[in-house]
């Protein structure tokens, strides 16, 4: 009986390691376009090539770099425990990011939906964001 | 001992490392307002009610949120949108969007500051008035002094 709890131990280590999403790892020369993402917890995930990463967000920008060039997908996670309910949703976009720019990414609820959001920063427009054209299903993970 | 006391942590961490939570601290018991820069143009007003809290109030709450931001910055207008995807559109609103959860409104809107009247914008007075009305006290800055 006092065997298991080092049995316990490395299971619970186990799920913590294998359990989190992994970093996207950039390769040296890889372009890079920024993604602010709004949401209050400010998490958000990636999906490249089939793949799930985490993104890395700068704390002080809002920021987060993604890799430019091939489509990826955003996916956001909610989930809210109140009494006697649950509510969850798992909203996510696709696009192409372009190198250098920047992206907004928003998820809000509208009745009791969720919708997330993104659009391309553009200085030069009143509201300075714009429609981003690549827009559309995300579909990272039908190969 | 030891041993068991890093079992149970390391239960604990693999249970709660990874998880995420919707708005932790924003939908809670008390509610509140926030802001947030979407861009240099646009501010994120938003405003989560708790569960006495009716959707048309969760609406004016934000509303006076983006007044008293606008009268913060010494703009006498603003305009709203619903949406990220309105602000690309230039398509406006007159009041914030609503969603709810758990019978919970959270109201909010993208703000964008004026210095001149433009179609459905919101002059800050006005709502900066209904604010006084509300809390039965004088305005102490109104952006007309600027």
């Amino acid at each position: 009986m006092k065997n298991i709890f080092p049995s316990i131990l490395f299971i619970g280590l186990f799920i913590q390691l294998v359990g989190c999403t992994p970093r996207y790892v950039f390769s040296p020369e890889e372009k890079t376009a920024a993604v602010k993402i709004l949401m209050n917890d400010g998490q958000v995930n990636m999906c490249r090539d089939g793949k799930l990463y985490s993104l890395k967000i700068d704390h002080e920008t809002g920021k987060a770099l993604i890799p430019a060039g091939k489509r990826v997908a955003l996916l956001k996670s909610v989930q809210y425990s109140g009494y006697q309910t649950t509510f969850s949703c798992y909203p996510r976009i696709g696009f192409t990011p372009k190198v250098g720019e920047t992206y907004i990414t928003d998820m809000n609820l509208i009745g009791n939906r969720c919708l997330l959001e993104l659009v391309k920063e553009n200085d030069s427009t009143d509201s300075s964001v714009e429609l981003e054209p690549s827009l559309g299903q995300a579909d990272c993970f039908r190969r | 001992m030891v041993l068991r006391l890093y079992s149970i942590l390391a239960i604990c961490f693999s249970i709660s490392g990874c998880a995420t939570t919707y708005g932790t601290g924003k939908i809670g018991l008390t509610g509140g307002a926030m802001a947030t820069t979407a861009t240099p143009k646009l501010q994120k007003v938003i405003f989560y009610g708790n569960g006495f809290t009716s959707p048309d109030i969760a609406q004016k709450y934000a509303l006076f949120r983006a007044a008293e931001y606008a009268r913060d910055q010494g703009k006498p207008w603003f305009l709203m949108y619903a949406t990220l995807t309105d602000a690309a559109l230039d398509r406006t609103t007159l009041l914030p969007n609503l969603g709810s959860v758990d019978n919970k409104p959270a109201a909010f809107a993208y703000v964008r500051l004026l210095d001149q009247e433009q179609p459905n914008a919101t002059r800050t007075d006005d709502i900066l008035l209904l604010i006084n009305e509300m809390r039965g006290k004088s305005i102490t800055k109104s952006t007309s002094d600027n």
